[in-house]
């Protein structure tokens, strides 16, 4: 059993955006493109850094959930929303210190990277991320 | 009740037989075979409650002989043996009368509408309510209230005019403003209003939290903020920048280490860190 992890390499990226595109594409719905998990942001010249979930063990968004919501799955380690159980009080967008956990407006609910487990299994940004600045290590489980 | 006996069994739900687990109800079973049975007052964050009867299901047993009961789904515990039917005539009687009686309480409610004309309903055969309002009674909103948050509302008086309120009809003094209420309600019954600083539920005002960098009002309120870091056991900080200035500083951070790999500083800092 090994589980997923999405690396960043900020120093490759060239802010193609590839990666949002893949993501939105990904995550559209009836025929509709969905909103991007990940977001690219400039920090200087030609200087760009994608910022997506990092999956955290302890994370801020699973503790402050009122609800239980969000969970971590002990397996794969991915932090998971589910959507049946959330009363959408919002407070993870803002716990999350990373500004990963997103609000869909036109959804009404929160979204978070999934990594691409209800999609084949493989993040699809890094799938499509021109310069391996987002990769995939595969992690074998007990592994820190 | 059965407590013995082993802990995972078959039941039959409309002719198919379907894994079950000691402790489970049947409206989940049948939710996980697929097996669609409408609902109102049911959300998975809430304790099952029963209120709102529109999961009724038929049930029996080989040994019970032809007798056969009308249960709710989300509370019926299931049982090795048990013979479910949710779409038979009986059933369908018995949610077509929910409807109606729901029909005439709140005729303005869509869902309420789409639902009864699912069953046929399409006016009640009762006197319809004098000024109507969108709350079915359900009691969701106040099991939220009690999970989530402080049981700042409750269903109160009794009969006709039991109603969901606050304590003596006027500004709920527990209250956080979370608004988990006004999501879950089936029927959008409660509403609120997020106006600039300001965000106004069950007639009270609350100031909302703003950003500390950028000054933003956060979707949070104060109270809330207050009440999430005492409950969760979370650092008030956590709850004080918008999710943009977080990932504005979590991208510089990280922007600043890909210039010092690139320099190839990554060793000494990480040596500077020790």
């Amino acid at each position: 059993m090994s589980s997923l992890r999405l690396v960043v390499q900020p120093h490759y990226c060239i802010g193609c955006r590839a990666c949002e595109m893949a993501c939105a594409f990904t995550h559209g719905k009836d025929g509709q493109v969905g909103a991007s998990r990940c977001r690219t942001l400039t920090v200087g010249k030609d200087e760009y850094v994608p910022v997506l979930c990092l999956q955290c063990d302890h994370a801020a968004c699973v503790q402050v959930c009122p609800v239980e919501a969000i969970t971590q799955d002990p397996a794969t380690r991915i932090v998971h929303v589910d959507q049946d159980r959330c009363v959408r009080c919002m407070a993870c967008t803002v716990a999350c210190p990373f500004g990963n956990m997103h609000f869909d407006p036109n959804g009404n609910h929160v979204h978070k990277c999934d990594l691409c487990t209800d999609h084949g299994d493989y993040p699809r940004c890094a799938m499509f991320c021109p310069t391996r600045c987002l990769s995939v290590e595969r992690i074998e489980q007990g592994a820190p | 009740m059965e407590q013995t006996g082993p802990s995972s069994f078959n039941i039959t739900i409309n002719g198919r037989r379907v894994e079950a687990a000691r402790g489970e109800v049947v409206l989940q079973v049948a939710r996980r075979a697929g097996i669609q049975i409408p609902t109102l007052c049911d959300h998975p964050a809430v304790e099952a409650f029963g209120s709102c009867r529109l999961c009724m299901v038929e049930v029996t047993k080989e040994e019970w002989k032809g007798w056969k009961g009308l249960m709710t789904a989300c509370l019926y515990p299931v049982a090795q043996g048990l013979i479910i039917e949710t779409d038979s005539e009986s059933v369908h009687h018995v949610r077509r009368n929910v409807l109606d009686l729901l029909l005439a309480r709140c005729p303005d409610s869509e869902l309420i509408r789409r639902l009864a004309a699912e069953y046929g309903v399409t006016r009640t055969s009762f006197v319809q309510r004098e000024n109507p309002d969108l709350c079915i009674l359900c009691g969701l909103c106040t099991r939220v209230c009690e999970t989530a948050a402080t049981s700042a509302i409750t269903t109160t008086r009794r009969g006709h005019d039991r109603e969901v309120g606050t304590p003596w009809g006027g500004p709920p003094p527990d209250c956080i403003g979370c608004l988990g209420c006004a999501h879950v309600c089936p029927t959008g019954h409660i509403t609120f209003e997020d106006k600039g600083l300001t965000r106004t539920i069950w007639g009270r005002e609350f100031e909302l939290q703003r950003c500390s960098d950028c000054g933003k009002p956060l979707p949070l309120t104060r109270d809330q903020v207050d009440f999430l870091a005492r409950r969760q056991q979370l650092d008030p900080s956590y709850l004080s920048r918008c999710a943009d200035c977080q990932r504005r500083s979590v991208a510089q951070t990280m922007g600043r280490i890909a210039r010092w790999h690139q320099l190839g500083l990554v060793q000494e800092e990480a040596e500077v860190a020790q």
